[in-house]
């Protein structure tokens, strides 16, 4: 008998439209000890579908139809009072924000404890200790004293295993992780999903793991369930659908995971008539003034004399984690920080000399797209505005002139000129993106900046954007400075790459280079830490006897 | 610097150094603009001790003058002034005749009563209407606070203040409607205070309402936007009784906004105090205040003046020190 057992079910939503059905007709179980994954992209009812079972529906949802067998007993027909016993004792579950999902103004010993104390009935301090002994096992250095710091004090990957301990405080039967990783860095990734194997083995805990990346379910599932619009269209043993996807939607997110090996690269040269560099940058050095203390201060140094050059049409990627210092030394080209010291040449023109007006004409040659597009546009402005606003503000354009320009901008990203009258929020992620493309195209600009400019989209949409802002630097000729955390997409996407850590480019080289040999160590970490398939699959056969 | 009771303690230590000696900076500014401020106003006592003898020659008029020190230079005077009030000296009131120091210590532990309890009145009832109203944001309770709230900012205090006079005078006889307690009665501590308590009730109302609306409505919003918050969900999801997900979860990160504007209302609950005293003849400072506005005695309105900014002082100091006990991260940011 499946441990869990979900049975046609339906989850509908209540909107201003009427009901929704957010989840419909999905079918599913979960084995003891066994990893099953969900995958779909945002909006596909997989997170829907962890909050029903754990009877934590938002206010506007309720479960429609269908049934949710847990141990033999229906948690959809069960007392609030009998769910709340079973929820984070045998079934425990972790966020995907790790920054937010912890209270702020309690330590991480007594949210730990707390759990203890509602279901096992320990007494304050004998659940202190236990919460003690939990953060050792979540691998937590000094646990003892860390117990009693709060959250704001740690870091995002160490908040999520905080998170982890929480939810297997009780030794659940299940663990639910919605997207467990998707807000940290590559390698951190890597520590969370070692963590959550090891204490799933070691408490025969079984793991209903949500993402919305193959590589992955490739290396951590034993089954998978793929969501598309609230149903599900493909599922089964991991290592069967891998080989033999059914459903398109499947084989394409499949395709969407990068392939980080040397065989499977574009060797293709690019053109390579324009070799002189358009941005050339010397012994860059960036520093903030912290405060330590009651009125001393620090300098922490966030670039540390970096140089490197980009030449016109081509795509450098500045690669590394957060807190590597890559966007900071991207908004200091741009100008919008302060740089202590160095050299950037742009077209010739020396940007850090530049003052006043001029700096303020000059912005046009320096445009940036942002990571965010659901927070850098601005809400009550309609689309025609924010993208002809850049050409306002610089005023040179002949406002006559200025209708026709946004008309033209729409069109080469991909969008109807006819939605220039509507408002952000109308758009979707991926629409919103364009828009976002689109204002930083307005100016002409010589060096466009991509802050993560994918990274808050979904794999598919994901690649169309990347699709079009290849397509964009083909026709006009232009020079991108690319900034990410996702090897993936750099891989696609660049001709050099440089890669950053604490303030340093630590590796430097063309892109068959850097990934087909890595020379330092911390790249090759990197490289390793990003989730593929193959190495899964690789693994796999390892394990089984020929 | 973690949460242990250690911990705490010095950063609270540690950040009440700090802001008493901006306090008493401060102290001083209100000082010298207070002073500036009543001298800017034209006419002095010497003009309504003239008015009331009926009418005085000029070299009477002088000789009063000099011997209250008016005619040297103002600098001078201010320069007394302060340095007298650092030695706790707040002078001589001509109207009155007496110390200021004296009258305002006899009347300040019934105002400071007053404003005290209308403010932890206001606050306890204000949470409480907000938590419930954010628990059920589209129900009954939710639009009767939301209703409440708007009442309570439009309705002015006196106003207020009257038509409970005029409801407890004359149709529901229920609790006094003038002074502080009861002359007749004798006996010790406990009776007295049983009666300054009765007293207390009107008064307290009617100035704890409109901080109550201000209260309730701060507190529903930011309720129903920590109860969005992720945490919130994370407490759920441990099996947690909504009643820990609420108030202990939710509760603790929704106070801040409210504690902070509690503070920054404690000078507009003192002003309140002064109309509330004057409808039900409170013998606090608000009486005071008056009636040596109208007498020109400059020394008591400086006097009050300089208690008022200390209450409110010391009423900020208080926000700031519980704001650290509810949230760490402000701690973290000295």
């Amino acid at each position: 008998m499946p441990l869990l057992s979900v049975e046609d079910l339906r989850v509908e939503l209540a909107t201003r439209g009427g009901m929704v059905p957010v989840v419909d007709a999905l079918s599913m179980h979960v084995e003891p000890g066994e990893t099953l994954s969900i995958v779909g992209e945002s909006g596909s009812g997989k997170s829907m579908t962890a909050l029903a079972i754990m009877g934590l529906l938002p206010r506007i949802g309720h479960i429609a139809k269908g049934r949710i067998i847990f141990e033999g007993q229906d948690l959809t027909q069960m007392e609030d009072s009998a769910l709340r016993d079973i929820r984070g004792n045998q079934i425990g579950m972790i966020f995907q924000e790790p920054m937010t999902s912890l209270n702020p103004v309690y330590t991480v010993g007594e949210q730990i404890a707390e759990v203890l104390r509602r279901h096992q009935g320990l007494s304050q301090t004998d659940a202190w200790s236990r919460a003690v002994e939990l953060l050792d096992a979540v691998h937590i250095p000094n646990s003892r004293r860390r117990a009693a710091t709060y959250p704001h004090e740690m870091s995002g990957g160490q908040r999520q295993r905080v998170m982890i301990a929480m939810a297997l405080a009780c030794q659940p039967k299940i663990l639910i992780a919605d997207e467990p990783t998707t807000a940290l860095d590559v390698t951190v990734q890597a520590e969370i999903f070692d963590l959550m194997r090891e204490l799933s083995r070691e408490m025969q805990t079984a793991t209903i793991l949500i993402t919305h990346d193959m590589g992955v379910v490739a290396e951590m599932a034993d089954r998978i369930v793929v969501m598309l619009k609230g149903e599900k269209v493909d599922g089964g043993r991991v290592h069967d659908l891998l080989q033999n996807p059914q459903h398109s939607y499947t084989k394409s997110l499949i395709a969407s995971v990068p392939h980080l090996t040397s065989e499977t690269l574009d060797t293709t040269p690019r053109t390579d008539e324009h070799d002189i560099p358009l941005l050339r940058v010397r012994d860059l050095t960036v520093q903030f003034p912290v405060k330590k203390g009651f009125g001393k201060r620090e300098m922490f140094t966030a670039v540390n004399g970096i140089s490197f050059d980009i030449a016109k049409g081509k795509t450098l990627a500045l690669v590394g984690e957060s807190g590597s210092g890559k966007t900071t030394a991207a908004l200091a080209v741009a100008r919008l920080v302060d740089a202590q010291s160095g050299e950037i040449t742009l077209d010739g023109t020396d940007v850090l000399a530049l003052e006043g007006e001029a700096l303020r004409r000059a912005r046009a040659k320096v445009q940036v797209i942002f990571q965010d597009p659901y927070s850098s546009l601005n809400p009550r402005l309609r689309a025609g505005a924010i993208v002809s606003e850049p050409l306002d503000n610089l005023g040179t354009y002949p406002v006559a002139d200025r209708p026709a320009r946004v008309a033209e901008l729409f069109k080469q990203v991909g969008l109807k000129p006819d939605q220039m009258n509507l408002f952000p929020h109308q758009f979707s992620g991926g629409q919103r993106q364009r828009i976002g493309i689109a204002r930083a195209l307005a100016t002409n600009p010589s060096l466009i900046i991509c802050d993560e400019a994918v990274s808050a989209l979904d794999v598919i949409i994901q690649a169309q954007i990347l699709d079009l802002l290849k397509d964009l630097q083909r026709d006009l000729d232009l020079t991108y400075l690319f900034i990410s955390h996702d090897l993936g997409v750099v891989q696609q996407m660049c001709d050099d790459i440089a890669v950053m850590y604490m303030g340093d480019i630590v590796e430097h080289g063309t892109r068959n280079a850097v990934f087909a040999d890595p020379k330092q160590d911390y790249t090759r970490r990197l490289l390793a830490a990003v989730p593929s398939i193959e190495r899964a699959q690789y693994k796999l056969s390892l394990d089984q006897p020929a | 610097m973690g949460g242990t009771f250690y911990g705490v303690l010095m950063n609270i230590l540690k950040v009440l150094a700090q802001r008493l000696s901006y306090a008493l900076a401060l102290l001083i500014a209100v000082l010298v603009l207070n002073f500036t401020m009543i001298n800017l106003a034209p006419g002095d006592v010497v003009d309504t001790i003239a008015a009331d003898m009926g009418g005085a020659s000029a070299e009477l008029m002088e000789q009063i003058h000099t011997e209250y020190g008016l005619d040297k230079p103002i600098i001078v005077q201010l320069g007394n002034y302060v340095w007298r009030v650092l030695q706790f000296d707040l002078g001589h009131s001509y109207f009155y005749n007496r110390p200021v120091t004296e009258m305002i210590f006899e009347r300040l532990p019934a105002t400071l009563l007053l404003v005290f309890s209308a403010q932890i009145f206001a606050l306890i009832l204000g949470i409480l209407l907000g938590v419930f109203a954010a628990i059920r944001p589209n129900g009954i309770l939710s639009h009767i606070v939301t209703l409440f709230a708007l009442f309570g900012y439009a309705a002015p205090v006196f106003w207020t203040g009257i038509l409970l006079l005029i409801a407890f005078s004359l149709n529901i006889p229920l609790f006094p409607v003038a002074g502080m307690r009861d002359v007749t009665i004798d006996g010790g501590f406990f009776p007295q205070a049983l009666s300054v308590a009765h007293h207390l009730v009107l008064p307290m109302l009617s100035l704890g309402s409109i901080f109550i609306a201000l209260y309730s409505r701060l507190c529903r919003a930011s309720m129903l936007e920590v109860l969005g918050s992720d945490y919130i969900r994370t407490a759920k999801a441990k099996g947690l009784s909504p009643r820990d997900v609420t108030l202990k979860h939710g509760l603790k990160n929704a106070l801040p906004p409210v504690v902070t504007l509690a503070g920054l209302q404690f000078s507009a609950v003192i002003s309140g105090a002064v109309l509330v005293e004057s409808v039900f003849s409170w013998p606090g400072l608000g009486q005071l205040a008056l009636t040596s506005i109208l007498a020109r005695d400059t020394p008591t309105i400086l006097g009050i003046l300089f208690f008022s900014a200390l209450v409110v002082i010391i009423g900020n100091l208080l926000t700031d020190l519980a704001l650290r006990l509810i949230d760490p991260r402000i701690r973290k940011s000295t």
